[in-house]
């Protein structure tokens, strides 16, 4: 009886994780929503914005053999550093379950504000200069170089383009100063 | 009797209108004069409106050729522009960034060409010529938008389009039909489609931009002629050459504003304002994305329609054009005084409601909801 | 005014000398730029390949949007889910007969299904798919909530026109027709279905009750 019960209890648990492996996290959404205060999808992580169900590309309905393949290579992605290529998750998605590991990921979704200290400062998809875990902080897309948050884009080219920036603010400086002269010149020929 | 008069009145006002005998260099550019007083500043707005419009038509230009306007390649040949083609991102930033900072100096030129009446005789064609300037940026700005063919840009022509549509409840029987016709014409199929997309893109790069050119050129040509309107009550006499004192100082504004914009739109993608998945190509079988809104410009009429009931909202759109059409005749005994305090009215109406339009929205629908 | 001839040329040459300066480097600049944009684009062989992928993902969309156009054209009955595949709470998209996009649900009172247009009424934007806790679905764009029992948008909301009903037929596997619902009337049972072998039978929305064919908007 023990054991049946014991049984039954395991086998509840792996059904727990097994679905829960199969959906999406909402909670990292969710949380990215309300700390932003910006909109955010699941196209965040996964490959469509709809989420991992249905039968649009990038979809479960939608998998070929080989996909379906590499899905259940990644959902037997517990640990760390399973370099799992899941085709329901974007670049993103899949660097997380790489970093983390799913079982992490799972028991992070109590507190997704970890998430950024998990990643790294170093990992930065788009490299746009905002890092993965800030740009999920932000709500704005880790693997698009003209989604973040515009303040911060502003600073991090600033510093990536300056060459670019001295260059035009020298033309602005020299045509001022032209035309500073060329006034003074001309109320003087008057 | 009566017909030869009526004749000679329009003759008469044309050609006060359109003073042919001034066609001259020495009246249209050694002896003209700009004002000097308070308000110079406005005579600023004018010609940096010419200057992001310039900037328009050159990046807009280069945009063209890699821009593919089919559903399936608009987004993708967009994403290609930004994301792989040399200073792609530079060019496409700059046309959007330019498009709302033209948009911002047209509102305020008008705003201040109202308030210094300076529409009044003889220059009610200018500013005639100016109210449909603005119509068809506004018509540049709309066509546009769904040019990229993304969820925001698609989504928010949909909303749009569908406006017409709903003026079709007021009106009688078979008249009712009417708007929802105007809608498809506009639209060239029963929904927004390839031939919207068709529609628009030529709308965008050759009907609007033709016209525009044409107008353009007369409202510029008018205003040489009949020199910058005195624009105050109290003239202070002063003045300064056209040429080349107003022209140095014009250029030496145009010079740094477009450093201005030009490191903006090289520093802050314009995207970085949109929630990304606005960004995404539209998806004709998907649900739509909350948080579809239009340009900032069109929020002046946007968030009323959201909030008051449609009639209310067409019917003050339709008596704003009319006034602003008619306001060289509305206006013409008002004091400057009373025109600046209904420009300000206007203004603080339009700013208010473009910046704290949200707020404004979140505060009333979150009492309803 | 006191002129002084130099101090005049002097203002000359500097402000002309700058103007040239700076006309030369915004030239030049902007020429450069124009080079690089106008030589194409610069992709690696990955991003290349990654970029082809993600064209031909979307062209397939649009094919696959033709198709369904096609087929909507040509069929008389066009599948939409099989029973056991419909859920009480969260909507089924397809696209019916004039193109729109649609949600099938199935009902939580008697276990059949319901289909019902997802164009808001309002202002066209597609309604979401989930159901909330008064059965209710919501067009994001201007918070409408529409019942999908009745249709009719929640009191107040801006939307003001019900989202109409779409008919539909169940057919069995082989291919019979066991019951069936015109928009406007009441469901007609062809004969009884087993509820408790719903994977036998399949949606199907029919030419006959689009809304062209019922004489609906």
């Amino acid at each position: 009886m023990k054991k049946a019960s014991c049984a039954f209890i395991l086998f509840l648990l792996l059904a727990m994780t097994s679905s829960n492996n199969a959906n999406a996290f909402p909670e990292y959404q969710a949380w990215s929503q309300k700390h932003s205060k910006r909109t955010v999808n699941c196209a965040m992580c996964h490959a469509h914005g709809d989420g991992p169900e249905g039968s649009k590309p990038g979809q479960m309905d939608t998998l070929d053999a080989d996909a379906q393949k590499r899905l259940e290579v990644a959902r037997g992605a517990e640990k760390p550093g399973v370099h799992a290529d899941n085709p329901i998750l974007n670049e993103f998605g899949n660097y997380i379950v790489f970093k983390l590991g799913l079982e992490q990921v799972y028991k992070m979704r109590d507190d997704p504000s970890q998430l950024k200290q998990a990643l790294g400062e170093e990992s930065d998809h788009d490299g746009d200069g905002i890092s993965d875990g800030e740009e999920f902080e932000d709500g704005t897309h880790p693997l698009n170089n003209q989604s973040g948050a515009p303040w911060k884009l502003f600073i991090q080219n600033l510093q990536k383009k300056w060459v670019m920036v001295a260059i035009i603010l020298f033309i602005a400086i020299t045509s001022l100063f032209g035309f500073k002269h060329l006034l003074r010149y001309s109320s003087k020929v008057d | 009797m009566v017909k030869s008069n009526f004749f000679k009145q329009c003759l008469e006002f044309v050609s006060e209108r359109i003073p042919v005998e001034k066609i001259s260099y020495e009246a249209m550019v050694q002896k003209k004069s700009v004002p000097h007083h308070k308000m110079s500043w406005a005579y600023y707005l004018g010609g940096l409106t010419l200057l992001f419009l310039s900037i328009q038509f050159i990046t807009g230009i280069l945009l063209l050729f890699y821009y593919q306007a089919t559903v399936s390649d608009a987004h993708s040949s967009v994403e290609h522009i930004t994301q792989y083609v040399g200073g792609g991102d530079l060019i496409r930033n700059l046309h959007a960034w330019s498009s709302s900072l033209m948009i911002l100096c047209l509102i305020l030129h008008m705003m201040t060409t109202f308030a210094m009446k300076a529409f009044q005789r003889p220059r009610e064609l200018t500013w005639i010529t100016g109210v449909v300037l603005l119509l068809l940026t506004f018509a540049l700005g709309f066509s546009g938008y769904l040019l990229p063919w993304h969820q925001i840009g698609v989504n928010a022509t949909k909303v749009g389009l569908q406006s017409i549509e709903l003026i079709g409840a007021y009106l009688p029987g078979e008249l009712a039909l009417l708007p929802t016709k105007i809608k498809e014409i506009i639209q060239g199929d029963s929904m927004v489609e390839q031939a919207t997309l068709s529609r628009f893109f030529a709308l965008h790069v050759v009907v609007c931009p033709i016209l525009l050119l044409g107008i353009l050129g007369f409202h510029l040509f008018s205003i040489q002629l009949h020199g910058m309107s005195e624009g105050v009550d109290h003239p202070t006499g002063k003045s300064e050459k056209f040429f080349p004192t107003f022209i140095l100082k014009d250029l030496r504004v145009w010079s740094v504003v477009f450093c201005a914009a030009f490191i903006t739109a090289l520093c802050i993608p314009f995207d970085s304002f949109s929630p990304f998945p606005l960004l995404a190509p539209y998806d004709a079988l998907g649900s739509t994305p909350p948080g579809i809104k239009p340009e900032w410009y069109f929020f002046f009429i946007y968030y009323p329609l959201e909030l008051l009931p449609f009639w209310l909202i067409a019917l003050l759109q339709n008596l704003l054009l009319a006034i602003l059409f008619l306001a060289p005749w509305i206006f013409k005994n008002t004091s400057r005084k009373a025109l600046f305090l209904i420009t300000l009215v206007a203004a603080i109406y339009f700013f208010g409601i473009t910046i704290f339009g949200q707020d404004l929205y979140n505060l009333i629908m979150g009492v309803h909801s | 005014m006191e002129t002084d001839p130099l101090q005049t040329r002097k203002h000359f040459i500097l402000g002309f000398g700058a103007l040239l300066l700076s006309g030369l480097a915004l030239s030049s600049t902007l020429f450069a730029k124009l080079v690089s944009y106008l030589s194409g684009d610069r992709m690696s062989q990955i991003d290349r390949t990654l970029f082809l992928k993600t064209k031909l993902s979307r062209m397939d969309q649009t094919a696959s949007e033709r198709k369904l156009e096609l087929e909507r054209k040509s069929s008389e009955y066009i599948f939409i889910a099989k029973m056991s595949d419909l859920l009480a709470t969260k909507g089924k998209y397809f696209i019916d007969y004039e193109m729109r996009p649609a949600l099938a649900f199935q009902s939580s009172e008697d276990g059949l299904p319901i289909l019902i247009s997802a164009k808001c009424t309002h202002l066209g934007c597609t309604v979401g798919a989930d159901l909330d806790e008064n059965s209710r679905i919501l067009c994001p764009c201007h918070v409408s909530y529409f019942d999908i029992k009745s249709g009719m948008p929640h009191a107040g909301s801006p939307a003001k026109a019900p989202l109409p009903h779409i008919g539909w037929v169940i057919m069995d596997k082989q291919s019979k027709i066991v019951a069936s619902k015109h928009p406007k009337r009441e469901v007609e049972i062809v004969e009884k279905l087993d509820m408790d072998s719903l994977d036998h039978y399949s949606i199907y929305i029919a030419k006959k009750f689009a809304s062209k064919a019922t004489g609906e908007a």
